[in-house]
């Protein structure tokens, strides 16, 4: 049995944030990309909208905090907001395939370290175009797993409606939104580390172990996370931040209305400033990632024989 | 961590546990004070008291089964004699899945499911008069056994009275449906044999005691209420009325006595962990004292529940007549008992709404508190028949809600003041519920006539409400209000129908409302504006060819140049089929507004207006001031003549970033 070299949380951080500021440009180009890709369903949204209620002025009640008129607005129109959820769905469907490219450009980056913006360009295409076939099957063996997380989502559920439905006070409510949503977190946060750290295995290996494929990777890092919980202490810090971020974000913006042009535009860069803190947020763990599991033994390799390829 | 886990999933599991109901068992309790005061707060007969009660029951509480004995009086005060008397026997309605209102509700009401073999039944054992018993020869009428039919052995004359000793027990179901137990807690509500009803002209009377179905409530005459109750020292009791004896009877039963007068109903409640705060309504001739009954943990609900319930008697009782009686007692049931929640008795009713979901603000529990208690106006003491016109309750008690919410917490947030957001509780509802306009049944329906649940909730509730209040915003507010006012202080105590309240309401605004009230209650549709044309041409005098012969001439814009005016034409339609008057707003270019009006009571579906203006129209605002609450589809009702993306693309930011943060979620 290998032994493995102990690295602690604080050291996949500081990995993280080398990345990050090591490769700003990266982050920066992947972000405007994600932005990109955000506003072509925005750019649609804003047709569908101008279109149905460009000469409806109680649509501008609405958005702008009226409540009465806002509900009028998405009961008398329904089939509008139903598109607009199937284009939201639709873009975030394509983002997941699209990060199969950019997760795999990332990760050569992070893992071949290369110099200059050339150089890190070349890296990254070639790694995202290398890997995205196999990050493909990935993304189906993760969909797999993510069956049985939804299935215990949705007991989680069940046994959260039933609960507060009796609930009286906000006390009360915490432990049943624990105990219902807890295993479901968990168990989503486990799979996405063990795909995290399959695709990261993948990227680093490749080089020397051709022959590595989703499922292999896959079955090593589930081993992997039972030996190493650090790996998942990481990606759960992560989300916590991550909600934790959006959830004060709405928080302090609900109720502030945007006055004019310049209050719609501060809010814009407030918002993707938001974003882009937890887009680098991102990225700093993948760094992290490639940096624990550079710490890992390689796969054994398949010595392919002239006998055996008769 | 793995080790840490397990153990805190108990922990919370275990916290989440206590946080239930666990209450320890019961203990004994003192036995309460007497009220100490009469049960109308200025005595006096109201009410023709035709049906009088005197019962006396024990209370099981372990089997949730009562044994008692009543003495029903009741008075022929009709002009014809009277030879049978028909009961309700309301709880055999959860006899079994045959009675009609099991085959009715499938065994569920209002989202709350009958526990199958929680059986409720009454098994009325004797029926004497004069010391006849009467009993073999009662016999069920109807479809079920929730009637019964007891032919006497000789006619009540008019004028004169009979008396009925009646021995009953009575089996309370699992509560679904308003009445019976859950845990400890019981509501006991429709629980003793209860007489009918003599309807009908002077001489030509006949009974009316329909079989108990899912979309009908009570209807009963006014008496008085002499009940005594023996239960379980452990247990609180609350009931209609006031309790004038208290005592223990050294074997761990306790016996209340309480009384009631000019009453149609009497419902009680008994629970061995309720607690009880109470607080005054000031109210012409003297206090009334609101209390409300809660378990612990429902405490700031119950805060809640008194403070709208003084703001409710005082309100009602300014508005339309005071409330005559001492006490009003609120119940907040248990979370687990939802069946039981939201119903009214005489002087008793039962709330609900708790939820942390419902945090303050959001005042869903106030105004089923204030609904609940509104009944003692709108079928307490204006007692209307639930059975045939249910909207003289329910829809009518409905629309003086929003108005006494609006009281209380003000106009536009009456409904939600909530971080920011604030909703009027009549447009908010008409938002939340949508079009009304092409249900299949008309507000004047009988409620067991409607085809199912969600279109009697529908029409009887929320479409009655908006229509008078409606009609309220057309004849103007001080009109209707003297106009309710004088239909409450008119029918009172009595059983006023719905041609007497629309009689009522047209003698009281010195008009006659019948080219509303014909569509509005008898008809299917509602009211539905649309703009059909609205656009401006630019003025000048008329171009062409004027004269013939050698006097012709052409006259073309050179000659005839624009004035700089505009010539607008706005048409606007009523799509629906009650006619209701409504202004409407015009914005022009130049910033400027102007209002016309469309007195659309003729009947007329459409109507043109043309108007010389300096500037063009921009918006177009019908029934700008949302006073046409019948209105369906009210998106169309304001136009913008040219469109404008300012708000579309606000929101789009808004619905890009949430599609960004959800790609952060599942890639990169």
């Amino acid at each position: 049995m290998s032994v493995l070299k102990p690295t602690r949380l604080s050291a996949l951080a500081r990995a993280g944030l080398r990345g990050v500021s090591e490769y700003t440009g990266m982050v920066l180009a992947v972000f405007v990309v994600q932005l990109i890709a955000a506003w072509c369903a925005g750019l649609v949204y804003l047709q569908v909208l101008a279109t149905a209620f460009g000469d409806r002025p109680m649509f501008d009640d609405g958005v702008d905090g009226d409540l009465t008129s806002l509900l009028v607005v998405v009961t008398e129109r329904r089939e509008v907001f139903g598109a607009l959820v199937w284009v939201m769905l639709g873009a975030v469907a394509m983002w997941m395939v699209w990060s199969w490219f950019l997760t795999g450009g990332v990760l050569a980056v992070f893992t071949e370290r290369p110099r200059g913006r050339r150089e890190t360009a070349r890296a990254f295409g070639a790694g995202g175009a290398s890997t995205f076939l196999v990050y493909g099957r990935l993304g189906l063996i993760s969909i797999l797993l993510h069956l049985p997380v939804l299935i215990v989502l949705g007991f989680g559920l069940g046994y959260l409606g039933d609960q507060l439905e009796h609930a009286m006070t906000i006390g009360e409510m915490i432990g049943p939104l624990v105990i219902a949503l807890a295993p479901a977190a968990l168990l989503h946060v486990l799979v996405s580390t063990v795909i995290d750290y399959a695709r990261a295995e993948l990227t680093l290996r490749r080089p020397t172990h051709e022959s590595l494929g989703a499922v292999r990777v896959t079955i090593r890092a589930v081993g992997f996370m039972f030996r190493r919980p650090v790996a998942l202490v990481h990606v759960l810090v992560y989300w916590l931040v991550f909600v934790t971020l959006s959830v004060v974000f709405v928080w302090l913006g609900h109720g502030h209305a945007m006055l004019g042009t310049g209050g719609a535009l501060a809010v814009f860069a407030i918002r993707e400033a938001q974003a882009l803190v937890r887009s680098a947020l991102k990225l700093a763990v993948l760094a992290g990632q490639v940096e624990l599991t550079a710490t890992r033994p390689p796969p054994p390799r398949t010595i392919a024989t002239v006998e055996s390829k008769k | 961590m793995s080790r840490w886990l397990p153990l805190v999933v108990c922990a919370l599991a275990v916290w989440g546990s206590a946080c239930g109901s666990d209450l320890g068992p019961p203990r004994q309790r003192p036995a309460p004070a007497v009220d100490g005061r009469p049960a109308l707060r200025v005595p006096g007969q109201r009410s023709p008291r035709i049906a009088s009660y005197a019962i006396t029951a024990k209370y099981d509480a372990t089997a949730h089964r009562l044994e008692a004995t009543q003495t029903l009086t009741w008075k022929n005060t009709g002009g014809s004699a009277v030879s049978d008397l028909p009961f309700h026997l309301y709880l055999n309605g959860f006899k079994n899945e045959a009675s009609l209102f099991m085959t009715s509700s499938h065994g569920a009401h209002r989202g709350e499911v009958a526990r199958d073999g929680s059986w409720g039944w009454i098994d009325v054992a004797s029926i004497k008069l004069g010391g006849a018993e009467l009993r073999t020869r009662a016999t069920f009428q109807g479809p079920d056994e929730t009637v019964l039919s007891v032919p006497l052995p000789a006619p009540v004359e008019p004028g004169a009275s009979v008396e009925l000793t009646m021995t009953f027990t009575s089996q309370l179901p699992e509560v679904f449906a308003r009445t019976g137990y859950k845990g400890a807690f019981t509501m006991v509500g429709q629980w003793f044999p209860k007489i009918g009803v003599r309807l009908g002209a002077p001489g030509f009377e006949r009974w009316h005691c329909p079989p108990f179905h899912l979309h009908t409530e009570f209807f009963a005459d006014f008496g008085t209420y002499d009940v005594t109750l023996t239960v379980p020292d452990t247990h609180v009791v609350a009931a209609t009325g006031v309790l004038t004896e208290a005592k223990d009877n050294g074997d761990r039963t306790r016996t209340l006595r309480y009384r009631a007068e000019d009453v149609h109903d009497f419902a009680w409640m008994i629970d061995p962990y309720m607690q009880m705060m109470s607080g005054q309504a000031d109210v012409a001739g003297g206090p009334v004292e609101v209390r409300v009954y809660y378990r612990p943990r429902q405490v700031d609900f119950a805060k809640r529940h008194l403070a709208a319930g003084i703001g409710a008697i005082e309100t009602f009782s300014k508005l339309f007549v005071p409330y005559p009686w001492s006490i009003m007692t609120v119940i907040d049931p248990p979370p687990d008992a939802g069946g039981a929640a939201g119903m009214e008795y005489p002087t008793l009713v039962t709330t609900g709404g708790d939820s942390v979901l419902m945090r303050p603000g959001i005042r869903v529990p106030e105004l089923v508190t204030i609904h609940e208690i509104g009944h003692n106006w709108f079928q307490g003491l204006l007692a209307s028949n639930e059975f045939e016109e249910a909207w003289m309750d329910e829809g009518v008690n409905e629309y003086a809600d929003g108005v006494v919410m609006a009281a209380l917490y003000g106009e536009k947030q009456s409904a939600i003041d909530w971080m920011g957001w604030k909703a009027e509780a009549f447009r908010v509802k008409r938002a939340a519920t949508g079009a009304l306009g092409g249900l299949p049944s008309p507000i004047a329906t009988a409620a067991y006539a409607f085809p199912d649940f969600d279109t009697y909730a529908a029409v009887t509730y929320e479409k009655t409400a908006r229509t008078l209040r409606t009609l309220e915003n057309v004849v103007g507010r001080d009109r209707f209000a003297a106009a309710m006012r004088s239909y409450a202080e008119t029918w009172q105590f009595k059983h006023p129908t719905g041609a007497d309240f629309m009689a009522s309401l047209s003698a009281g605004v010195g008009e006659d409302l019948s080219w509303f009230f014909g569509p509005a209650l008898y008809g299917t549709g509602a009211v539905d504006y649309a703009i059909r044309t609205a656009a401006c041409r630019a003025q000048h005098a008329p171009r062409g060819v004027f004269g013939e012969g050698t006097s012709r001439r052409t006259v073309g814009s050179d000659q005839s140049p624009d004035t700089g005016s505009w010539v607008c034409e706005l048409v606007i339609v009523n799509r629906g089929t009650t006619p209701v008057p409504v202004d409407i707003e015009l914005r022009f270019a130049d910033g400027t507004h102007d209002r016309v009006h469309w007195d659309a009571r003729d009947g007329a579906r459409w109507h043109r207006f043309e108007m010389a203006r300096s500037s063009q129209i921009v918006e177009v605002s019908i029934d700008p001031d949302g006073e046409v609450l019948l209105a369906d589809h009210v998106l169309d009702d304001r136009l913008r003549l040219s469109p404008d993306k300012h708000a579309s693309w606000r929101a789009t930011a808004r619905m890009t970033w949430w599609t960004q943060s959800l790609m952060q979620v599942v890639g990169l």
